[in-house]
């Protein structure tokens, strides 16, 4: 490209616009006056940004200036600036001028008339002054578009810059368009290249190579106290851009990531809306439930409430997986480091962008039940095998006899219980950001909506949020910044493992629920009119018998069963609301190039008021629960950080060296209170005044952490690389014997194709060799635990009951108590840090122009003194039955591939990439216990088994060897503990006291069967774009984990057992065995059957291996040329399917499974991974969006 | 520039304060719990905090597993008189397996927090008289907790102060004579301290009585006549039990605590305590047993038994059977025109005009045509409880009475050659039942005798299955009434299997292996 005509423009020395020298000055105040409320000063950068816009009017009085005064002094009251050669103006001419309030255009039309000048607005606010009398004439620019291997690049948009002019290159790469100037500047896109700017300065003919953006090596990548260019990185990190997960219709960004990262495994462990996710970096890093990694949210460490953070405002997450990486977060990073940072305005742009999608949602699967003729005939079936059974012949069951209502079962209704608790939910999303910056400011400020009708009535969840983010460069040495992020969310959950007050799961409900009985009562249901079958409460029918008296009743009509859709419309409210402000601000000194002292300051703000009500029900209905009960809490959480930093980063020769030194302290707070409520009167609001009891609580909490931090990174001719981190930590939730904990950590890196032996290899682009080894910390456990408490209360069970023995004499009808107070902890002076040992070993590499990435990664991680609760002798006194204390060590190892493609073929752009991680657990250590059981559910029905030498948390049950056919296989088949008749379930002897079959099924016949945890975890994301369109497809999914199926030990029977009488079921028991001969897994019918029955079995345990096309999204982009001239860069319009297909054995309502959740006991059960009791599940959602920018 | 030094003073000297600020401010990181709950520090500040812990001490009696109904039921299912929910058919699985942990857990959780008052006892503004108080309260609960553990299990480990977290679990089991010295000294200590009675508001507490009663009950274990009669002597006199008039004032809600009680576990019932909807209820914080319920024949309202019978718990045929005639403790009798119910009720007899059922069906699904027992169910008069929900009974539970007293007495006087002197007691236990005196007889009758007189006033009461186990007696009681082999052994619970894997200094009781 040769240059001609060449102009010598003179940027007038006072280069920035002079309303961001006004926008400075007010968000200077603005960060003096940082305690003004956030809403104070969203309103006021509104406001500012408006401005900008509407000043293009004047006032101005001058008198005998030159032109250039004048036009200076137009460009200092107005945020035009000018743009023009000295030479052309008159430099002698005198001019007056008066103008009040004339557009600046009126003023320069008048200014200029008088010369040879014209001018031209070129941007918003660029006057560019020329030398002709008029806009010239349109010039023709012809041109072709290539990549850099010489091949035409078909629609590649060419746009003339600053204005709407713009076309797009055919087939063969070439282009015309007509400019306005032939000294135009064309800005050159294509989708997947970067973009150039060219000047024409006069050239009319063009050809331009664009290049692929590249293989993200140059791409910062945030480590913590710092960034880093993903070249020099020597740890295991993965960065997942904006890019990836717009679009996706989640709540929050832990939903967008699943399936990304290789070895990132997040579950969804309910679909409810706002519901519960898991994430585990590297397999289960606990056993006492915190395997979440740390997450630290633009600098601010942040646990929980990542349902704040809008997805939209999300630029990248960076999640580091080895030591190495996470070592300078020490004790907090044994699970790993997920950190977040949010869009940041950049130089030179402002830019608009809009984003929007609204959607529904629908149940994806239901359970095939029985209808009300099924139920009642098999009903009947398991009274008359009962009356016919000579140990149950005299039973009142039996002499009860089959309900003479079952016969005629076309007098009953039909409900289908699952369409009456599920609905249609809907999905929308509304956001709105605004960056932009100058040399010295940088700003963004994002707003956002998003709603979420769930899947099941009455859940929902709500989320307003609003972000700034401001950085200054005040003086070349100087910098500073602040970040503000208001959120509101409310909800209503539905706990997805048990109702409240039924303590079984509504959509278990819904299976269990009997048909024959209508949602609604008609008239006389609910009167409670004795003789009339069931008894209403507000005119919904409930599931119980008559009385609890009704003998005969009893057998026929289950008992505590709620109406699972008065359940979840009506009878429990759940509502929370959460406010939470998060704010940080930095300053940043440089006093010599490299040194760099910073200081930061962060708030993390939230206050959470949450209700529980559950209304009150007619005694008559026999559901347990008479008076209705309501609880208020309200939850202040308030955290404060300070970091202090230096950082000094020098080059010499090849050597090149980064030093960072630091402390970091940090300080919550917190407090609740509470009310709680009972004996509210039907119809009596929730008020805690109609409460005929009360009892309120409040107390605050508070812990602290204290730490040093320090790292070295070492780069010799970008060829050897070293890091070095080392993190002291000290912690209040330990006693002065442990109190602090050092962690640190070392890498080292080879880039080999730097090497001169590799350069030669065509086919690399990049080839790098890592490693690394150290220790990280947990301190993720309960306060004080190091301290012994005493307490008025019963820390027995998961409830806490006063201490109160009666004395005195019985004078009133009843002794008065007296109130004891006793050792509620029972501390451990000696507890200390987890810690983790973790080494990996990696490889970044690319190839043919680093078309083809690849990362593969093995590490083994031993996890080692694990807190827990571990069992002491009785003999402690230790109310709880164990001591807090460091007891437990598991082992994880595993790899970790990931394959990235991308390729044009013809005109369409396509790339892929699939990652894959395999995980593998190993108990190592687990005290002076033999095993550590958690059972759950039914009969200790879902129970698991930890043991040293397993995996974690295996499912723990008998092996079935199918249904006894007749008396002769159960005489000669091993001796059952209980009477079995033919028609009953078969068990496999496996083991006996001496480790062998011993003709006799016991305990010791249990075995291990499995657990929730999955083998291999990954995700495929197949992306292609042609001609504006992009399509994107995205699969994840899981092989080797199994599921506990609960709910299929009430599906699978219709007797109900919590209440007696029958239930529904799943349509398999019409498979049920019915005589010799029958091939089934069910067994017969009784209304008294033999236990061994519902033994956990692996009849119960189940595959869920599933690969799901998790998001389809079909994209366009509107071609540019066709909406510039609405002032939008880019407008693209998309439909998205989430959960459009799963593809699995699994029976159940959704195959992902993940960790049991009971608030009763503490939140996350990770000894319960993979117990389904009919989980919240994922819905299958559609989805309609825009994204615009301006 | 001057800005620039200056700021980078500045921040110098920031960050030299933030190192100084954590480095000076150490308790920056010392932080105590601030959610009212008391610490070692703040606790144990004056006689209402150690009374707390007093009152700590007797609520895990409270507990069901050893308290509530297992004290009852443990003891007499292996008796085979008591036919509970579960059914102790078979002995020989029931010894086998370790189900007496409720037992070994709720008398530990007692030693523990009855060694909490005494650890600290230096502590806290107390007067001296005070600190007397405490202690001989603790003590005796303490001894008691042993007391129970010793004759279940024999020698066991004796932890006289609490431990850490951190301690070393291996405790070793103390000899069987070692045991008995430790609940002898606190039962001693306990006797010196306490009062023979307590105001209004404190009846039930543990008095100087019932640690003499137990301090003799010890001595008797290790055979040492001389000073369990001693005890005696001295338990007479103070001069405040007396027999009741008649069997049936004994057991009821309404005569808690009377004369004839020693020592009783207090229950009651009542709404703040019950099964109650304040979201403090629930089985393990009330302080309600179920013995009432179990025991009361199924379906029986109400209005005869507190929450209505549920005909869990069944009496021996066989038991039932063995009164003789015109013994109050099995047959109505009319007082000044008065029925006075018994403490045994046999099928179709009735009570109040409610006829017991001819059969009861248990849980199990067996049908028996068994007894019951009403000492725990029908007593005069049971108080209607306000605030509705009064599942569960409130009845005490009578550890040590006067009439056991008596028959202790009677045989550590027989056990002492004076065979006259211990009729002359175990008569004052037949009289009152409506029985003949017994004429003085020789040792071996006076055995006998003594057997079947606990047996008919003690069934169903925390102690009988101890005499006879003290004795050595239950292979030939087992096998004499219900024709179940007892095995020697089996006079040794136990020691529960989880409890032997956390500590591994533990030794089983032999033949348990």
């Amino acid at each position: 490209m040769s240059i001609s005509n060449q102009i010598n423009y003179k940027i007038m020395e006072k280069n920035q616009p002079a309303g961001a020298f006004l926008f400075k000055k007010a968000c200077w105040k603005i960060f003096l006056l940082m305690k003004l409320t956030i809403v104070f000063i969203i309103l006021f950068s509104l406001q500012v940004t408006a401005k900008v816009r509407s000043q293009n009017k004047v006032t101005l009085k001058m008198q005998q200036a030159s032109l250039s005064s004048i036009l200076l002094a137009i460009e200092k009251k107005t945020d035009f600036r000018f743009l023009f050669n000295d030479d052309l103006l008159p430099g002698d001419e005198k001019i007056d001028i008066n103008v009040k309030n004339v557009l600046v255009t009126e003023v320069l039309d008048k200014l200029l008339s008088e010369t040879r000048l014209g001018y031209k607005i070129v941007q918003d606010n660029l006057i560019v002054i020329t030398s002709g009398f008029t806009v010239p004439s349109a010039i023709e620019i012809s041109g072709t578009i290539n990549n850099l291997e010489g091949e035409p690049i078909a629609n590649a948009s060419i746009l003339e810059k600053g204005t709407s002019n713009g076309t797009t290159s055919s087939n063969n790469g070439s282009f015309r368009l007509n400019v306005a100037s032939a000294n135009s500047l064309l800005i050159i896109s294509y989708i997947g290249y970067e973009s150039q700017e060219i000047s024409l300065r006069g050239i009319t003919n063009i050809n331009v190579q664009l290049k692929e953006k590249n293989s993200q090596l140059d791409d910062l990548v945030v480590i913590g106290y710092g960034a880093q260019k993903k070249r020099d990185l020597t740890g295991a990190v993965a960065q997942i851009k904006a890019e990836d997960i717009r679009g996706f219709a989640v709540t929050g960004f832990d939903q967008a990531i699943q399936g990304k990262v290789a070895g990132v495994t997040v579950v969804n462990n309910s679909g409810e809306p706002g519901g519960n996710v898991s994430i585990k970096i590297r397999g289960v890093g606990s056993i006492n439930g915190n395997s979440d990694p740390l997450y630290i949210l633009d600098g601010i460490p942040s646990e929980g409430g990542l349902n704040a953070i809008n997805p939209n405002d999300i630029e990248t997450i960076d999640i580091m997986k080895d030591a190495s990486a996470a070592a300078i977060y020490g004790s907090r990073a044994s699970n790993g480091v997920v950190i977040i940072t949010t869009r940041r305005g950049k130089v030179g742009k402002f830019q608009i962008d809009l984003d929007a999608y609204t959607g529904t949602q629908s149940m994806s699967k239901q359970l095939k039940l029985l209808n009300t003729s099924q139920l009642f005939s098999l009903a009947k079936e398991a009274i008359t095998n009962q009356q016919n059974d000579p140990r149950y012949a005299n039973t009142p069951v039996a002499l009860a006899g089959p309900n003479p209502a079952w016969e005629n079962p076309s007098n009953w209704t039909n409900t289908n219980w699952q369409d009456e608790i599920s609905q249609n939910g809907s999905i929308q999303s509304y956001n709105v950001s605004m960056l932009g910056g100058s040399q010295n400011f940088r700003s963004s400020t994002m707003m956002g909506y998003y709603k979420m009708n769930g899947i099941l009535v009455n859940s929902f969840y709500e989320r307003f949020s609003v972000r700034s983010n401001n950085s200054y460069d005040i003086k070349k040495w100087l910098r500073g910044g602040f970040t503000v992020a208001v959120s509101k969310e409310k909800g209503n959950t539905i706990n997805s493992d048990r109702i409240e007050n039924a303590s079984i799961s509504a959509l278990q409900l819904a299976t269990r629920a009997v048909p024959y009985l209508p949602v609604n009562a008609p008239d006389g249901y609910g009167t409670g009119t004795p003789g009339s079958l069931f008894y209403g409460f507000n005119g919904y029918a409930f599931l119980g018998r008559r009385t609890t008296a009704d003998a005969v009743g009893q057998f026929y009509y289950p008992g505590n069963l709620f109406n699972p859709a008065f359940n979840l419309s009506s009878s429990i409210q759940n509502p929370s609301n959460t406010w939470r402000l998060l704010g940080g601000t930095y300053m940043e000194i440089e006093p010599l190039s490299g040194l760099k002292l910073r200081s930061t300051i962060n708030v993390d703000y939230s206050t959470n008021r949450g209700f529980y009500g559950e209304v009150p029900v007619s005694a008559e209905t026999n559901i347990g629960q008479q008076d209705g009960i309501a609880y208020f809490g309200e939850n202040q959480n308030y955290t404060w950080n300070w970091v202090n930093t230096i950082g000094y980063d020098k080059k010499i020769g090849k050597h090149q060296f980064a030093i960072l030194a630091g402390t970091d302290v940090l300080k919550y707070l917190g407090n609740r209170t509470s009310i709680t409520g009972a004996g509210y009167d039907a119809g009596e609001k929730f008020v805690p005044d109609n409460a005929n009891q009360r009892t309120a609580s409040s107390y605050e909490i508070s812990n602290s952490l204290l730490s040093y931090l320090g790292r070295v990174t070492y780069n010799y001719a970008g060829k050897y690389l070293m890091a070095f981190n080392v993190r002291r930590d000290g912690s209040s939730r330990f006693g002065s014997l442990n109190r602090y904990g050092t962690f640190p950590s070392a890498s080292v890196g080879w880039q080999m194709s730097e090497e001169s032996f590799m350069k030669n290899i065509p086919f690399i682009s990049s080839l790098k060799l890592r490693g690394s080894y150290g220790i990280l910390g947990n301190q993720k456990i309960p306060d004080f635990r190091f301290i012994s408490t005493y307490s008025p209360r019963d820390n027995v069970g998961y409830a806490f009951f006063p201490i109160r023995y009666p004395l005195g004499s019985a004078s009133a009808g009843y002794q008065a108590t007296q109130n004891g107070v006793a050792l509620s902890n029972l501390a451990n002076e000696a507890i200390q840090w987890e810690s983790s040992s973790q080494l990996d070993v990696g490889l970044d590499a690319t190839f043919f122009n680093h078309r083809l990435t690849l990362t593969v990664d093995y590490y083994k991680k031993k996890l080692d003194d694990l807190l827990g609760n571990e069992p002491v002798p009785i003999t402690f006194g230790s109310p709880t039955g164990s001591r807090f204390g460091n007891f437990a060590s598991l082992e994880n190892s595993g790899w970790e591939f990931t394959v990235g493609i991308k390729q044009v073929i013809g005109q369409v752009n396509f790339s892929a990439e699939i990652n894959a991680a395999v995980t593998n657990n190993k108990v190592t250590d687990i005290g002076n216990s033999s095993d550590i059981s958690s059972g759950f559910g039914l009969l200790g029905f879902a129970s698991t088994r930890t043991v040293v030498g397993q995996p974690i948390a295996q499912f723990y049950g008998y092996v079935t060897d199918g249904i006894y056919q007749n008396q002769v296989e159960i005489d000669k088949g091993p001796t059952m503990p209980l009477t079995v008749v033919p028609g009953d379930r078969r068990f496999k002897d496996i083991s006996g006291p001496d480790g062998i079959p011993d003709g006799k099924i016991t305990e010791l016949d249990r075995t291990y069967l499995g657990s929730g945890f999955a083998k291999w975890v990954g995700g495929i994301n197949l992306r292609a774009e042609f001609m504006g369109f992009d399509v994107n497809l995205f699969l994840n999914g899981q092989v080797g984990s199994k599921v506990a199926a609960d709910w299929m030990n009430y599906s699978h029977n219709i007797r109900n057992y919590n209440g007696g009488g029958f239930q529904n079921a799943s349509v398999d028991m019409l498979n049920r065995w019915q005589k010799e001969g029958d091939i089934t897994d069910i067994p017969r019918l009784g209304y008294d059957q033999a236990t061994s029955n519902y033994w956990f079995s692996d009849f119960y345990v189940r595959k869920n291996d599933f690969l799901r096309l998790r998001n389809l999204q079909v994209g366009y982009t509107i071609p540019v040329a066709s909406i510039s001239r609405l002032g939008i860069s880019k407008a693209r319009v998309y439909v998205s399917a989430q959960n459009l297909l799963t593809f699995t054995g699994y029976n159940g309502f959704d195959p992902e499974i993940g960790v049991r959740r009971d608030d009763a006991f503490g939140g996350n059960q990770i000894l319960l991974t993979g117990v389904d009791s009919g989980r919240y599940p994922t819905a299958r959602t559609f989805t309609a969006g825009v994204n615009v920018s301006f | 520039m001057k800005p620039i030094k200056f700021l980078t003073k500045s921040f110098a000297i920031m960050m030299v304060l933030s190192l100084v600020f954590v480095a000076c401010k150490k308790n920056f990181l010392d932080i105590q719990p601030q959610d009212g709950s008391l610490t070692t520090q703040s606790f144990w500040k004056n006689k209402k905090d150690f009374d707390a812990a007093i009152i700590a001490t007797y609520r895990a009696m409270n507990n069901t597993n050893a308290g509530g109904d297992n004290w009852i039921t443990t003891p007499n299912a292996i008796l085979n008189e008591m036919l509970p929910n579960a059914g102790f058919i078979d002995l020989q699985n029931e010894f086998q397996t370790s189900s007496r942990i409720g037992w070994w857990s709720s008398f530990y959780l007692m030693v523990h927090r009855a060694n909490q008052p005494i650890t600290n006892i230096s502590k806290g503004a107390m007067t001296d008289a005070e600190r007397k108080s405490v202690l001989a309260e603790a003590k005796f609960l303490r001894g008691f907790a042993y007391f129970n553990l010793v004759r279940g299990f024999g020698g066991v480990p004796l932890i006289l102060a609490p431990k850490s977290a951190s301690d070393s679990r291996e405790d070793v089991r103390a000899t069987e004579q070692a045991s008995w010295e430790q609940v002898i000294a606190d039962f001693k200590d306990a006797a010196d301290g306490l009062p023979s009675s307590w105001d209004a508001a404190n009846v039930g507490r543990a008095t100087k009585g019932a640690a003499l009663a137990y301090l003799a009950n010890a001595y008797m274990y290790l055979k040492d006549w001389t000073k369990a009669a001693e005890s005696f002597t001295a338990l007479q006199a103070l001069n405040v039990y007396d027999l009741m008039a008649t069997p049936r004032e004994v057991f009821s809600e309404k005569n808690e605590n009377n004369k004839e009680s020693v020592f009783e576990i207090q229950f009651t019932q009542g709404y703040e305590n019950g099964w109650s909807t304040d979201g403090t209820g629930g089985g393990g914080a009330s302080n309600v047993h179920f013995l009432g319920l179990q025991s009361a024949p199924g379906g029986i309202g109400a209005e005869f038994a507190a929450g209505g019978g549920w005909g869990g718990s069944i009496l021996s045929t066989q038991l039932a059977a063995s009164f003789a005639t015109g013994d109050r403790r099995r047959f109505s009798f009319s007082q000044g025109g008065v029925t006075i119910y018994p403490w045994v009720l046999g099928a179709t007899e009735s009570y109040k005009g409610e006829v017991m059922a001819t059969a009861y069906t248990l849980p199990t699904g067996t049908v028996s045509t068994n007894a019951c027992c009403t000492k725990y169910w029908l007593g005069p008069n049971s108080p209607t409880i306000p605030g509705g929900s009064d599942l569960g009974c409130g009845q005490n539970l009578i550890q040590m009475r006067y009439a056991e007293v008596l028959l202790n007495l009677a045989e550590v006087t027989a056990e002492q050659g004076n065979l006259a002197g211990a009729y002359t007691q175990l008569n004052k236990v037949r009289t009152r039942a409506g029985l003949p005196v017994k004429p003085v007889a020789d040792k071996a009758t006076f055995e006998t005798d003594l057997l079947n007189e606990r047996r008919h006033e003690l069934f169903w009461e925390p102690n009988l299955y101890f005499h006879l186990s003290r004795k050595k007696q239950l292979v030939n009681y087992l096998r004499n009434n219900y024709n179940k082999v007892f095995q020697d052994f089996w006079y040794y619970w136990p020691i529960p299997q989880s409890e032997l894997d956390q500590n591994k200094a533990l030794v089983q009781n032999p033949g348990y292996n």
